[in-house]
């Protein structure tokens, strides 16, 4: 009795030390790490931001950018997005026509990426196979090299592409065809990351925008149609047979796929809440992702942290004010939120790991 | 994820239109006034009124309506820059659309945007520019100059009494920036007829530098900035009697402006432009029938175009092209009537038809719309000899008809306005006004039918004006020939304030009844004359205004109670004119109190206040042959004040302006 006592003792007092902190192996904490916000600012503002929120600290620093490199350096007009590849983040300024690169470390401008031509409007982007692809407004993705930043390849795809997808050896652009209304553009381009060129045109409906892929090789495109008589719909399509699987009549903005879900916002004329989306029938699991009642005015970004399914919801309130960032677990739940101040219109993040 | 049609044109020219609501964001009867020494001594006035007169304009570095308007109080004037460059007028921060411009008597309007761009107005043959921030005192006028919150009235020489018969004027301009402005008039004087011919070019460049906003210290030129426009004007006149006049104007402007648009950062691409014209007949008949009866009869068409082409738009044209036409047709009748010397009664009915047409090739999905407008006013004045009541109303009806169809929608109001001006103390030369006026404007046409921005379900927006205000003028024979102070309080209420807001993104806009704006302020004014001494004449005028105009529309709002973006608190000018014999000098000042640009006010969107100030000199020679010659030479922005007005739109540094005038009269012996 007393030696099972002792051993349960001893057990327990293990088993209580082994809870405590001081004895767990512990990831170390890169002392780096954290996330980037990214503001688009107004219109002729002058005023994209990019902020930072220090896991170190702690603290969000809203112009983080202005704070890391000297006074003449600007991020620009209308930043449009950010994402980190390799040992870079590329912060693309559609409005400045051009993409800043940084180091993500420590947020200092490495190099200023121009075009030769002045109404390029770059888009958004991806990095794949050592290179960045860029959508630009003049009909082009751009293939800009990561080490030596020249444009490698230039690709003639629809009419003002939008959003970008790397599924394989392939890229898929939604050619929004939107300044070329009421007529548009109705296809998807696939570019073939081998060769760079552009394979085939999938057509989709009028005014695709956001290109997103999952898991399996399928992407999902949403369509705004021409904001008249032809309704903005979703749609799924197989990328080995290049056909529409799937189609439903909700309008999206901004789409984001984690862990078998579709996370969308509403977009122009869609929902005023983020709604979570079944991938293979494309219905609606929950209209409204948030479930402890937190009210977001104007969701306009959606970022998820892949390593714990943390959801980064950014809110551009009415488009003048500063925006806000609300930071949700997996179930809606908000796990806290700040002013993204002075950024205007928030509307990506970035994780430093 | 963003549509992006509205890049470039629709989304610079909606900018520019959308951004002047946000608080952002006008007639006369000269046998009432005095003009003493080239003084303006306005008769007492229920309604707050201000003047510059020729000698004032004279002595200021104006090149356009806009820059003298800035010298006025209670005025904020939105310059984007340049020769070319947008400026339109916001009175009491009631904004752009509430003021109606009127140029000898008659309306000017632009169904389309709602305002009209000073900028395009040439100083040059303005004799007198009048603000009446509410409406004109006088019972002969048309209804529709009672139907805005405030009146810019311009006058030009072609109103003016002659002495001579013949008259022959010409100026010519160059400066700084590539600028070239020669201008002339001719006037030939009858009995009973005139005929006035008048014309005027410029050509500028431009292409001023400022600091680059990069914060690197170096200068950076303004690019796409050439301006071209020209003016040519016939006015006919027929004054049997003195107490009869017949005018006819004949008017055509035409302009060629490249938009430098906005500074954006790394982004030097500006090549788009817009080519305008502007032709107009006006007729207008004022008799004194008897000493009881007077009618005033006008009508007026014109025809405005406004062309502008983005050559470098990311579509499948490879361009943006937007050709406007708008027409309008107007006729006016008021009839004034003395019941006894003191009560006097005015009717006026105005009926006009605008319409608005496109003819460019990306004009699908347009309809062709036009509104018809009927006002009918009815003005009633009491008048003793330290006293005057003034009151009455204004019923607007106005009907819209998109592609010849009309719909249900009406708009009927009734606006009402009183007034009163006071001298209770006989002895003292000092007067009290007060007055109440309730103005709307209607939704423009972009307002309503702009392609996917517009709201056809808009209302008007109203506004309710209060002032108090009192002047006091002192009149000696010592030094101080003449003094006027003149202080007015006020407090104006906009409602359904007409705004653009971004939709579901930064690149989708709509227009809405949303606004509700809360205006506080206090405008002084002063005017010094002091004696002629030693050969020296010495004229002063000062302004300050203050001004708190809050946005209240929504209480859970950031910018709940906050001032209306690029409105100052404190804002002022003064005006100083010296002459000795021969040589003239003027110098004037503007200043401004800091401000926000749109949006929280943090310090990003903060802007600096300033000051400017120019001098004139000018230098008449002797008379030869019947010829006055005078020579001038401006500096204008002598501290070299780098500024802008609208945020990222720079205004330029110091620069010049130098020319000479000539001017013959006649007068033939028979």
């Amino acid at each position: 009795m007393k030696l099972l006592r002792l051993s349960l003792f001893v057990s327990l007092c293990y088993f209580l030390q082994s809870c405590s902190k001081d004895d767990t192996p512990q990831q170390p904490v890169n002392p780096d790490s954290g996330f980037y916000v990214l503001s688009e600012g107004a219109f002729f503002g002058n005023n994209a931001k990019l902020g930072f929120y220090s896991n170190a600290t702690g603290t969000f620093a809203g112009d983080y950018f202005a704070q890391q490199n000297p006074s003449n350096a600007v991020l620009g007009d209308v930043a449009t997005e950010v994402f980190i590849y390799g040992a870079k983040m590329y912060v693309i300024v559609n409005n400045s026509n051009h993409i800043q690169v940084l180091n993500p470390r420590n947020g200092t401008l490495i190099q200023t990426i121009t075009f030769p031509t002045p109404n390029k409007q770059p888009r958004y982007g991806v990095g794949a196979n050592g290179k960045i692809l860029i959508t630009a407004y003049d009909g082009t993705l751009n293939v800009i090299d990561t080490t030596t930043f020249a444009l490698d390849h230039t690709i003639t795809v629809g009419l003002n592409p939008e959003g970008i997808a790397v599924v394989g050896d392939y890229a898929y652009i939604a050619n929004s065809g939107g300044l070329n209304f009421p007529v548009y553009d109705s296809t998807v381009s696939v570019v073939s990351l081998s060769s760079y060129t552009e394979v085939e045109k999938i057509t989709v409906g009028k005014n695709p925008n956001a290109v997103i892929a999952d898991a399996a090789g399928n992407i999902y495109v949403s369509i705004l149609g021409d904001y008249a008589s032809i309704t903005p719909k979703l749609v799924k399509i197989n990328t080995s047979s290049r056909t529409i699987t799937n189609e439903a009549p909700i309008a999206v903005g901004v789409l984001r796929y984690h862990n078998n879900m579709i996370y969308a916002t509403g977009g122009y004329l869609g929902s005023s809440t983020v709604q979570l989306i079944n991938p293979s029938d494309l219905s609606i699991v929950r209209s409204n992702f948030v479930t402890d009642g937190t009210s977001i005015v104007m969701p306009y970004g959606i970022t998820i942290d892949e390593t714990n399914g943390d959801v980064y919801i950014t809110d551009a309130k009415d488009f003048t004010a500063t925006g806000e960032l609300f930071c949700f677990n997996q179930t809606g739940a908000k796990k806290f939120s700040f002013s993204t101040s002075p950024g205007v219109n928030p509307v990506r993040v970035a994780f430093v790991r | 994820m963003f549509t992006c049609y509205f890049q470039s044109f629709c989304l610079k020219q909606l900018f520019l239109v959308l951004l002047l609501p946000f608080g952002a964001f006008a007639q006369r009867d000269t046998l009432d006034e005095v003009v003493l020494h080239g003084q303006t001594i306005p008769k007492e006035q229920a309604f707050p009124a201000q003047h510059l007169n020729k000698e004032n304009l004279n002595a200021l570095n104006a090149t356009s309506v806009a820059d003298a308007t800035k010298f006025l109080p209670g005025v904020l004037i939105k310059d984007y820059g340049g020769l070319g460059g947008l400026k339109t007028i916001s009175v009491r921060s009631l904004g752009s659309q509430h003021t109606a411009v009127m140029y000898d008597g008659m309306v000017w309007s632009d169904a389309q945007n709602g305002q009209t761009d000073l900028g395009k107005l040439s100083i040059e043959n303005i004799d007198k520019i009048s603000l009446y921030y509410a409406q004109p005192d006088d019972l002969l006028v048309p209804a529709r100059a009672l139907a805005a919150g405030s009146v810019l009235s311009l006058q030009t020489s072609a109103m003016k009494k002659e002495n001579s018969q013949r008259n022959i004027f010409g100026i010519f301009r160059t400066g700084s920036f590539g600028l070239f402005n020669p201008a002339f008039s001719f006037k030939r004087i009858f009995s009973n007829t005139s005929h006035k011919l008048s014309g005027e070019w410029m050509k500028s460049d431009g292409d001023y530098k400022y600091p680059s906003f990069n914060n690197s210290g170096e200068k950076v030129k303004r690019i796409n900035t050439l301006a071209k426009n020209a003016r040519a004007e016939y006015d006919f006149t027929f004054q049997p009697t003195d107490s009869n006049k017949l005018h006819l104007k004949l008017y055509y402007y035409w302009s060629d402006k490249e938009l430098p648009g906005a500074v954006i950062f790394n982004n030097t691409d500006a090549d788009d432009y817009v080519k305008d014209q502007h032709a107009m007949a006006q007729l207008s008949w004022k008799n004194f029938v008897n000493d009881k009866s007077s009618f005033l009869l006008n009508a007026k068409y014109h025809y405005l175009q406004s062309h502008y082409v983005d050559p470098s738009f990311n579509n499948v044209q490879g361009k943006l092209d937007n050709n406007f036409h708008q027409y309008e047709m107007y006729l006016s009748g008021t009839y004034a009537y003395d019941f006894t010397k003191e009560l006097s009664a005015a009717v006026s009915t105005d009926l006009f038809h605008n319409k608005l047409n496109r003819t460019d090739s990306f004009a699908i999905n347009f309809r062709p719309v036009e509104r018809l407008t009927m006002l009918n006013a009815l003005n009633l004045q009491w008048k003793k000899k330290y006293l005057m009541v003034q009151g009455g109303g204004v019923f607007t009806y106005m009907k819209d008809r998109v592609n010849g169809v009309s719909d249900d929608k009406k708009e009927q109001v009734f606006s009402f306005f009183a007034g009163i001006n006071a001298r209770p103390i006989h002895q003292l030369p000092l007067t009290f006004r007060l007055s109440y006026k309730e103005a709307f404007r209607a939704p423009t046409f972009n307002d309503l039918y702009f392609t996917l921005v517009g709201n056809t379900a808009l209302k008007p927006e109203d506004a309710n004006m209060f002032n108090v205000g009192a002047t006091y003028h002192y009149k000696s024979n010592h030094l101080l020939n003449s003094f006027i102070i003149s202080t007015d309080f006020y407090h104006n209420n906009v409602q359904n304030k007409i705004q653009a807001l971004p939709r579901q993104s930064l690149f989708q806009w709509s227009m809405v009844n949303v606004g509700k704006v809360e205006i506080n302020g206090m405008d002084i004014q002063t005017e010094i004359r002091l004696i002629p001494f030693r050969n020296w004449k010495l004229d002063i005028r000062g302004t300050y205004t203050y001004q708190q105009a809050r946005d209240v529309t929504d209480p859970a709002a950031s910018n709940y109670k906050q001032q209306l973006p690029y409105t100052p608190e404190h804002s002022g000018s003064a005006m100083l004119q010296a002459k000795r014999n021969r040589f003239s000098i003027g110098y004037s000042v503007l200043f401004s109190g800091y401000r926000y640009r749109q949006g929280d006010q943090i310090p990003d969107n903060f802007l600096e206040g300033y000051v400017i100030q120019d001098v004139k000199l000018t230098y008449q020679f002797k008379e030869k042959f019947k010829f006055n010659t005078t020579i001038f030479a401006e500096i204008n922005n002598i501290g070299n004040q780098q500024y802008d007005i609208i945020r990222y739109y720079p205004m330029p540094g110091t620069h010049f302006r130098l020319g000479f005038t000539i001017n013959h009269s006649s007068i033939f012996k028979n």
